[in-house]
C-alpha cells in the first residue's frame, strides 16, 4: 500500500528484472517527482548526433564544429628558467651583456620585453586560454614567451600592458587564442631547434 | 565635491527661506518671460513664492486654482456684442489685464480645462485673441500619484506630456529636509511681513541684470551650450529619457540663462554647476510623475560637460552622441584616435547596455578586429570572460524536469541551432553564445532565447558590414 493508502495495480509492479519491492519503490518515485530529462551541450561537436524526435518532440542537428574560433599558441617557460630573475633572463637573452645595476636591469629587460612583444605578428590583444600541450608553439626563445607571459592576465593578453616578471613566473604557461582573421600573419610551427622542455 | 548655488539669499529678501537651490532658475524664468511650474508638497511655499514675486514685482496677477476653474472664471460671461461678435463681460477675477497668472493645483483640473490652459501658458493668447500685457504663466502642483509611487497627491494626476511640455521650467520646490537647521529655524519663526522696497527694487534689479547678461552672453557661450544640449539629450535618450526637439531648444534657452541669472546672483558661480541645474529643471518628466535616476542625470551631465568643451571634430562626440549601443562600438573601434580610458568607457557602456547575443556579437567584435589591445585592463579582462566562452566551445551538462520553464529554452535553443549552417564559421560563434547563456541562466524563456539569437545574428552581421 502506497502512501495514499491505495493498492498498486499489479500491472505496474509487473517490470521484468525487478523484484516486486524495487518495482514498488520506482513507482512511488515516479509518482513523486516529475520525470528529469539531462540536456548537455559539448560544443558544436556533441550536436553532431541525431537525437529524437523524443517525447518533448525536440531532435537535435548535426554539426561539424570547430575545437576553437582562432588558433591557439602555446607561450611556456622552460623549467630550467623557472629559477631566473631578472639579471638571469638577461644573460640568457643578451650572453656577455655588461652588469647592471637591479634598477637598470629591470628596465632594460622591460624594454627588450616590450620591443619583442611590438614584433610579435599577433593582434593588440587576445584572449588567453588554459595551456595545453597539444597547442603549437611557434616561437621558442625566452624573449618571446616573456612577452607573452609577463603582459597576461588570467583572460587577456595586452601588448601595451606593463610587463610583470613575477606574473610570468607564478603562470608559467598559457595559450593565446588568435583570431581566425590574424592567424595568416602567424609562422608555421616548428620544433624547437634547442630540443627544449616546455612546462606543462 | 559639493554643489555651488549661487547668490543664496535673493529669495530670502522676499521673506522665503529655504531656496538657494532654485533662485538661480527662478530668476532666470522670471528673465525671460518663460512659463514656470513649481512641483512640491503641500507646505513648500509654491503658492506663497509665487505670490511674493508678483507682489516684488509689482504685477497685476490673477491666482487661480485650476481644481475648481471653470472656463468663465478665466474669460468672463460671453455675451454677443453691437456688430454680432461674441464679446466678453470682464469680471475682476478674469484673466484680461493680468501681468501674471498663477495656475494653482494644475494637476487637478479637468482635462478640457488643461487644454484651453494651452494657448494662454505657450501663447498667452485666450479663445485666438492676445493677452497683451501677460508677461508671466506660472503654475503649481503636488507631486504626481503614480502607481509606483505611494507617496503621491491622491487626485495630483500626472500631467499631460503636451502640457507639460509648455513649461520651459519645471522646478522642484526643496523639501523640509534639504534645509538647512538655520534655514528650518526661520521658517518655524516666520512672520507674514511686506516686502520692503528696497528688497523689491534689489529683486527687480537682478532680474535686470540677467537679462542684460544674457544678451551680453557671447556667441562662442551659446554655441557651447548647444552642444552640451546636443550630448546631453543623447545620452539621457540612451538612459530612457527622452526629450522633444521643442524640449532641447528649451534646454538650451535654459542653460544660457541660467549661467546669466548664476552669474548675476554670484560673479564667482561654477559653470558646470549652474548648468546641472538648468538641466534638472528642463526635465518634463517630474511634472508626469516620471521618477528621473539621479545617477543617470549626473552621469549625463558630466559626459555632456566635458564633451561640450571638444572640438567639433572630435571623434567622441560623434560616439556619445549616437543613440544606438553597436552604432557607438563602430564608431569607436573605427576612431583609432581615442585615447584608451575614453574607448574603454565606450566599451564597458556599449557591453552594459546590449542585450544578450547582441553583447556577445560586440564582443566577438572588439577581439576580431584587435580593438581589445586599445582596452584598459578591467575592461578587456571583463570581455576577455565572454570572448573566451564564445570563441571555445562550451561544455557543459545539466540535469532538468521537464516541467521546467529551462526545459522548454532549451528545447527552443536546440531549435534556434538547427536553424544555422554549420558549414559558417559564424554559425559555430553563434551556438556557442547561445550555449553560454543559457547555462549562465540569461536566458529565461523561450522567448528570450530567440531574441538572444536574433540580436547575435542582427549585431554580428552590422558590426562586419563595418
Amino acid at each position: 500500500m502506497n502512501e495514499l493508502g491505495l493498492e498498486p495495480d499489479p500491472a505496474d509492479l509487473n517490470v521484468p528484472g525487478l523484484s516486486h519491492e524495487k518495482a514498488l519503490q520506482r513507482l512511488a518515485h515516479n509518482m513523486s517527482t516529475p520525470p528529469k530529462s539531462v540536456v548537455s551541450f559539448e560544443g558544436l561537436g556533441a550536436m553532431a548526433t541525431q537525437h529524437g524526435p523524443g517525447g518533448s518532440g525536440v531532435a537535435g542537428v548535426r554539426y561539424n564544429g570547430r575545437s576553437f574560433f582562432g588558433m591557439p599558441v602555446r607561450f611556456a617557460l622552460r623549467n630550467e628558467w623557472l629559477r631566473l630573475r631578472t639579471p638571469g633572463f638577461l644573460r640568457l637573452i643578451e650572453p656577455g651583456s655588461k652588469r647592471r645595476s637591479p634598477r637598470s636591469a629591470e628596465a632594460h629587460l622591460h624594454q627588450l620585453i616590450q620591443q619583442r612583444a611590438d614584433e610579435l605578428p599577433l593582434p593588440e590583444g587576445c584572449v588567453t586560454i588554459p595551456s595545453d600541450t597539444s597547442h603549437p608553439v611557434l616561437w621558442h626563445d625566452a624573449l618571446s614567451m616573456l612577452a607573452i607571459l609577463t603582459k597576461c592576465s588570467t583572460t587577456v593578453w595586452l601588448r601595451r600592458k606593463m610587463p610583470s616578471l613575477l606574473a610570468a613566473l607564478e603562470q608559467r604557461s598559457v595559450s593565446l587564442l588568435v583570431p581566425p582573421a590574424f592567424v595568416y600573419r602567424l609562422p608555421t610551427a616548428q620544433a624547437d631547434p634547442n630540443g627544449g622542455n616546455h612546462g606543462h | 565635491m559639493a554643489q555651488s548655488y549661487p547668490g543664496s539669499g535673493t529669495l530670502q529678501r522676499l521673506g522665503i527661506v529655504g531656496l538657494a537651490t532654485i533662485e538661480a532658475p527662478i530668476v532666470a524664468a522670471l528673465a525671460t518671460d518663460s512659463p514656470l511650474l513649481l512641483i512640491g508638497s503641500h507646505g513648500t511655499a509654491k503658492s506663497l513664492l509665487l505670490t511674493r514675486i508678483a507682489a516684488a514685482l509689482g504685477l497685476t496677477f490673477r491666482h487661480y486654482n485650476a481644481s475648481l476653474l471653470n472656463f468663465d472664471d478665466l474669460v468672463g460671461f460671453p455675451l454677443p456684442g453691437k456688430d454680432g461678435a461674441l464679446e466678453y463681460v470682464r469680471t475682476p477675477a478674469a484673466i484680461w489685464g493680468a501681468g501674471a497668472v498663477i495656475f494653482d493645483e494644475i494637476s487637478r483640473c479637468r482635462p478640457d480645462i488643461q487644454n484651453k490652459m494651452f494657448p494662454i501658458i505657450h501663447e498667452r493668447r485666450v479663445q485666438g485673441i492676445a493677452l497683451d500685457g501677460l508677461k508671466h504663466r506660472w503654475a503649481a502642483m503636488n507631486p504626481p500619484s503614480t502607481d509606483d509611487d505611494d507617496n503621491g497627491y491622491l487626485g495630483s494626476e500626472p500631467l499631460d506630456a503636451a502640457l507639460a511640455d509648455r513649461f520651459p521650467y519645471v522646478v522642484t520646490m526643496p523639501s523640509w529636509d534639504e534645509f538647512t537647521p538655520t534655514e528650518q529655524m526661520a521658517v518655524i519663526c516666520a512672520q507674514d511681513a511686506p516686502i520692503a522696497p528696497a528688497d523689491a527694487r534689489a529683486f527687480a534689479s537682478m532680474i535686470e541684470r540677467t537679462r542684460q547678461l544674457l544678451a551680453l552672453q557671447s556667441p562662442a557661450f551659446a554655441a557651447t551650450a548647444a552642444e552640451y544640449v546636443q550630448t546631453v539629450v543623447a545620452l539621457l535618450a540612451q538612459a530612457d529619457i527622452a526629450l522633444s526637439p521643442r524640449r532641447a531648444n528649451m534646454l538650451w534657452r535654459g542653460v544660457c540663462a541660467v549661467n546669466a541669472a548664476s552669474l548675476a546672483l554670484e560673479p564667482e558661480y561654477n559653470v558646470s554647476d549652474a548648468t546641472l541645474v538648468a538641466l534638472r529643471v528642463h526635465l518634463p518628466q517630474r511634472a508626469q510623475g516620471i521618477a528621473i535616476p539621479e545617477t543617470k542625470l549626473l552621469a549625463a551631465h558630466r559626459e555632456a560637460m566635458r564633451t561640450a568643451s571638444l572640438e567639433t571634430t572630435d571623434p567622441l562626440r560623434a560616439i556619445l552622441c549616437a543613440r544606438d549601443p553597436l552604432e557607438r562600438l563602430r564608431l569607436a573601434t573605427h576612431s583609432s584616435s581615442l585615447p584608451e580610458s575614453e574607448f574603454s568607457n565606450v566599451v564597458a557602456d556599449v557591453v552594459a547596455q546590449l542585450q544578450p547575443g547582441a553583447r556577445e556579437a560586440a564582443i566577438v567584435h572588439i577581439f576580431e578586429t584587435g580593438a581589445v589591445g586599445r582596452l584598459n585592463a578591467a575592461v578587456a579582462a571583463q570581455t576577455g570572460e565572454i570572448y573566451r566562452d564564445v570563441a571555445t566551445p562550451p561544455k557543459f551538462s545539466k540535469t532538468v524536469h521537464a516541467s521546467n520553464p529551462t526545459f522548454k529554452t532549451w528545447g527552443r535553443v536546440k531549435d534556434l541551432l538547427a536553424r544555422l549552417d554549420p558549414q559558417q564559421p559564424r554559425a559555430h560563434l553563434q551556438a556557442n553564445a547561445m550555449a553560454t547563456l543559457f547555462v549562465r541562466e540569461q536566458l529565461q524563456s523561450p522567448e528570450a532565447a530567440e531574441a538572444a539569437f536574433d540580436a547575435f545574428a542582427a549585431a554580428d552581421q552590422l558590426l562586419r558590414a563595418s
